[in-house]
């Protein structure tokens, strides 16, 4: 498995993370400050770094910003701030993804496992395109195209979208989808879900009841499909 | 403030003109009727020589009589005692008798202006009084096609345009004053709707406006300023807030997951879920006035237009007529006290509550009407309507009687912007909600 840094300040979660994960058989190893960070990511190598914003002698954006200037390696970015100029300002900079605290273990390794399978350590670039059938979905660009045509998507229905193609075939429960996209598995409501799901169906030129790629499964979730696959 | 001050110089002036003028003009007047008195005296003189050196050759006096009486305001009339009368109006009366028999010269006002009564005498000493000739003259009133009616003119015309002059004096200085004054009002308007890091906060005002202009200027700017810090400020801890808050939210969270019992990692992790939701409307409150910006303003039937558009896509999902009653054509657009955001939040936690509780098919009505110089949104459905006793200020609680915080919110959004929320059911049994919303 791969070798994750966490970059976090806080003591009661530093150790928390490093089990949860070392659980699921990643190597943890840990800084808690923002210049013991960079200096681990620059020494350590490691597959991926999960980094806090709130750090005690430098911002986090700031770490990213140095570690961008001397390595590729994937960040996750995790942190309390949930607004959106702190969150594209981190995308901007060079984050790969970002969890809002209070983030759970399972939220936080499928974030991690996530961005381990689109990136390719050492060939960030060379990450190809998920494709179901006449969809083609470019996750480093954010760009997705059916059959060839863009898709004007808004950042929510792409991040749905490519959550979604991340699982092709399966059921992704609305719980889910409103922890892995909206950052919250508490307190949303299922409708924000469903209303994103209309119009990415309405994007994808189908509807709830001719669906193609997006099939619902009354009360449990939806899950994108191949419509051309056989069987 | 312009108009005040042109109505004060306009009453200013006119009585400062009225002052001058008037005296003047009878001044004028009165100057004129003595030069026409003077005039009158000498012609008297010239005619009484003439009268008296032509004795009996009244041809002669006619002559020189056709000559003076010229449009001059002045009327000179020989009476012969004989009843010939050489001049215009020839008649006599008492005084000219009186005149002529006491031989002595008298002056009398008449109707048309003052008559001289001059006796002539020939120079013979055997001329009886009531031989004697009397010469009359009548100096007329100055009439409208005189000069004097004329100075009067050229007089007024002067006094029309020292008052035109001062008004267009006082409207340049009024300008002066009140355009910057105006600038800074649209500026401060201005600062209520925008938010205060989208744009340029500082007033600046022309230079050739007032001093006082500038004062009110800085101390506009001073106080955006204060006011912008103590956003800042407040930024800065709820940023601070939800670290504090969420933080150990996460460690707990962390811990959770890591106990070996599903079922206590279930229960456990439902009641940190609604601890987790207090929290997220906790920070979400205290960020108001952080979305809200130094006054919170916005265009609501723009705003829940779009946004009910978001919502039709689910409707038609869902088979659902979904019926949005637009703003009136014709109407100014409707203002209110309220950040865009929580405008938003309104429609989608009323219409969230519509698709949870009422079945697919159920149809949704949104209806934008002014009132009250805001905004009433009225969403009504024909699902089974809310549950008796339902208490829309219950915070926390997500039972049959309770929305949990969805209602509260609507409510506090437009209790805040000066309206009010109102649940109550439709025509068809369904539920209905009207949420006023107060103008800006």
């Amino acid at each position: 498995m791969a070798h994750v840094l966490i970059v976090e300040d806080d003591a009661r979660i530093r150790p928390l993370v490093m089990r949860a994960l070392g659980e699921r058989g990643h190597a943890v190893s840990a800084a808690s400050t923002g210049m013991q960070g960079l200096t681990a990511a620059v020494e350590e190598r490691p597959d991926l770094v999960v980094l806090d914003l709130g750090l005690p002698d430098v911002d986090g954006t700031q770490v990213l910003s140095m570690l961008r200037a001397v390595s590729d390696v994937p960040v996750i970015i995790a942190s309390a701030r949930d607004d959106d100029p702190s969150l594209v300002a981190c995308l901007d900079a060079g984050a790969d993804d970002y969890v809002v605290k209070p983030y759970t273990t399972d939220q936080l390794a499928a974030r991690i496992n996530a961005v381990l399978r689109r990136v390719q350590p050492g060939a960030r670039a060379a990450s190809p395109a998920m494709e179901v059938g006449a969809l083609r979905i470019d996750v480093p660009a954010r760009r997705a195209a059916l059959a060839g045509e863009a898709l004007d998507l808004s950042p929510k229905e792409f991040d749905l979208l490519r959550t979604l193609a991340e699982r092709v075939g399966e059921v992704v429960t609305k719980k889910e989808l409103l922890t892995t996209v909206w950052q919250q598995s508490w307190g949303g409501s299922d409708k924000t879900v469903d209303v994103h799901l209309s119009w990415l169906r309405r994007k994808l030129g189908e509807t709830a009841a001719q669906p193609r790629y997006l099939e619902t499964v009354r009360g449990v979730g939806v899950r994108l499909v191949d419509p051309d696959a056989t069987g | 403030m312009r108009a005040r001050l042109i109505l004060t110089v306009a009453a200013a002036v006119t009585m400062v003109l009225l002052a001058m003028l008037v005296p003047l003009a009878v001044l004028m007047r009165d100057y004129a009727l003595e030069d026409r008195l003077s005039r009158a005296a000498l012609e008297v003189q010239a005619t009484e020589t003439v009268v008296a050196s032509a004795q009996d050759d009244k041809g002669t006096v006619s002559v020189y009589l056709d000559r003076i009486n010229t449009d001059s305001g002045i009327d000179t009339t020989v009476l012969y005692p004989d009843g010939d009368a050489i001049g215009p109006d020839p008649g006599e009366d008492r005084r000219v008798v009186q005149a002529r028999l006491s031989g002595l010269a008298r002056l009398d006002d008449v109707g048309e202006g003052t008559q001289l009564l001059i006796p002539v005498s020939l120079g013979a000493s055997s001329s009886a009084p009531d031989e004697t000739p009397v010469i009359r003259v009548i100096v007329q009133r100055p009439g409208l096609d005189s000069d004097l009616v004329r100075a009067w003119l050229i007089l007024l015309l002067l006094g029309l345009a020292l008052l035109g002059g001062a008004l267009g004096l006082a409207d340049r200085i009024g300008r002066s004053v009140v355009l910057p004054i105006r600038a800074l009002a649209d500026h401060a308007r201005m600062l209520g709707t925008r938010r205060t890091e989208s744009g340029v906060t500082t007033a600046t005002v022309a230079p050739e406006a007032p001093a006082e202009v500038h004062d009110l200027a800085a101390a506009l700017n001073a106080l955006v300023g204060r006011i912008e810090t103590l956003i800042e400020r407040e930024r800065a801890q709820i940023a601070d807030l939800s670290h504090r808050l969420r933080t150990p939210i996460t460690a707990l969270r962390l811990r959770i997951d890591a106990l070996p019992r599903a079922e206590d990692r279930d229960r456990v992790g439902a009641e940190l879920d609604a601890l987790q939701a207090a929290v997220d409307a906790v920070v979400r409150e205290a960020r108001r006035s952080e979305r809200e910006g130094l006054v919170a303003s916005c265009d609501a039937p723009a705003v829940l237009a779009a946004r009910a558009e978001f919502w039709r896509a689910l409707a038609d999902d869902q088979a659902r007529p979904f019926d949005v009653e637009p703003w009136p054509a014709g109407e100014s657009a409707g203002l209110v006290r309220a950040a865009p955001e929580d405008v938003e939040a309104v429609l989608d936690i009323v219409l969230d509550n519509v698709f949870t509780h009422t079945p697919d098919g159920a149809a949704v009505r949104i209806s934008l009407e002014p009132e009250d110089g805001g905004v009433l949104l009225v969403v009504e459905d024909e699902g089974p309507g809310f549950p008796s006793g339902l208490d829309v200020e219950a915070r926390g609680q997500s039972g049959a009687g309770s929305t949990g915080l969805g209602l509260s919110i609507v409510q506090k959004t437009a209790t805040e912007s000066g309206g009010g929320l109102l649940v109550t059911s439709s025509a068809s049994g369904g539920g209905r909600v009207e949420v006023s919303l107060g103008p800006a």
